[in-house]
């Protein structure tokens, strides 16, 4: 999040807030109609990033939950594992496709999002 | 007209957000992995436990190898890369930038499940396979790092300069550019570091046995003595990266005094 936000804020120019300001805005009101516009995109960017990043979770949702909830990375892990479930790697490997399916959907929405911030940059 | 300022407000919430999360959970577990015999008084038996654990200094041992290979190796591959790429490669960049923002993506249950099949057979057998994937995971956090470093200095100019005066490209790379983007580097460095050592899901879908798969099979021995692995790799951590952070501020000191 960081990574994909620190850009965007750097993005935000100074003649802005002054061009605002100039015209008897609050800094309040240069968030409002100002800021938080332009950072939009790269909010949706960086929802799609952190949605990809909470949907692949493996080890932290294994550490939490010792299994007991139904993830799909989870899953997979024990039918691939081939611990408790034998010769069902086949269905393993046919979940993360759907996983990569489901993660290239949250892509175009990144790439979307990095269209509309680069209208700002130069 | 009053300007009504946003600044502090903001740090007080960010600081108070960051001390409940961060802070709170982990004095937490240093005060629980102080905890003596059966959980009455404050000793160092946990950590006793742990240092005496069987395979403590085996799996530690082959955590960090792979994590220096993995860093290395990524240096390798993305220096020359990334200048490249702000010299040459503008057309590629923004291909670049996809590609080495896919691992944060794909989701890595997925990567682990189908590159070990596409990796070569001598490598599937090998631990170093990690080596590969722990390069890959790197790669977004590693494009940024470098990238930042690289635009904040006069890249033209010293290539122009070095290759003037006679220097190969392998010269200009590590004794021109190398110097001057340290900052980006070591942070490269750190995050590969850092993600390797701590990378748990590919290492245990692929059968390997590292520091964190360890520390998940041996925390079921001994609650207490979990507590203190994870403290204990914790303030490792935050060591091992300031030692890092404070020799390369002193690397750029001396390049300044060489001026």
């Amino acid at each position: 999040m960081v990574l994909v936000f620190k850009p965007a804020i750097a993005g935000l120019r100074r003649e802005w807030e002054e061009a605002s300001t100039s015209l008897g805005a609050s800094s309040l009101t240069y968030w409002r109609r100002v800021g938080i516009p332009i950072l939009f995109p790269s909010f949706i960017g960086a929802f799609f990033l952190l949605f990809a990043g909470g949907f692949s979770a493996y080890a932290t949702a294994r550490a939490l939950t010792v299994g007991t909830v139904p993830l799909v990375p989870i899953i997979i892990g024990t039918l691939v594992d081939g611990n408790v479930i034998s010769d069902q790697a086949n269905l393993g490997d046919a979940l993360a496709v759907g996983m990569i399916v489901v993660a290239t959907f949250a892509m175009a929405g990144y790439i979307w999002a990095q269209h509309k911030t680069a209208k700002w940059r130069n | 007209m009053k300007k009504f300022s946003l600044k502090w407000p903001l740090i007080i919430i960010a600081s108070s957000f960051a001390v409940l999360t961060f802070v709170v959970p982990l004095y937490g577990a240093a005060l629980y992995s102080f905890r003596g015999d059966s959980g009455k008084g404050h000793s160092w038996v946990n950590y006793q436990w742990l240092i005496h654990a069987d395979g403590f200094y085996l799996n530690l041992f082959t955590s960090l190898k792979l994590a220096v290979l993995a860093g290395v190796l990524n240096l390798v591959l993305m220096v020359p890369t990334m200048v490249y790429l702000n010299l040459k490669g503008q057309n590629f960049k923004s291909l670049i930038d996809f590609l080495c923002i896919l691992p944060l993506i794909i989701p890595v249950v997925s990567l682990a499940i189908g590159a070990q099949v596409a990796m070569p057979e001598f490598l599937q057998n090998s631990e170093y396979e990690l080596v590969f994937f722990f390069v890959i995971i790197a790669l977004p956090y590693t494009y940024r790092a470098l990238d930042t470093s690289l635009q904040t200095v006069a890249l033209k100019t010293l290539v122009e300069a070095s290759r003037s005066l006679g220097a190969s490209w392998i010269r200009t790379i590590i004794r021109v550019i190398v110097p001057a983007i340290r900052g980006g580097i070591t942070g490269a460095l750190f995050l590969t570091f850092a993600l390797s050592i701590g990378e748990y899901t590919i290492t245990s879908l692929l059968h390997w046995e590292t520091f964190p798969t360890w520390t998940v099979v041996a925390a079921q021995q001994n609650i207490l003595g979990a507590i203190a692995i994870s403290v204990f790799s914790f303030v490792g951590a935050i060591a091992l990266l300031s030692i890092i952070a404070l020799f390369s501020k002193k690397g750029a000191r001396q390049v300044e005094v060489d001026e």
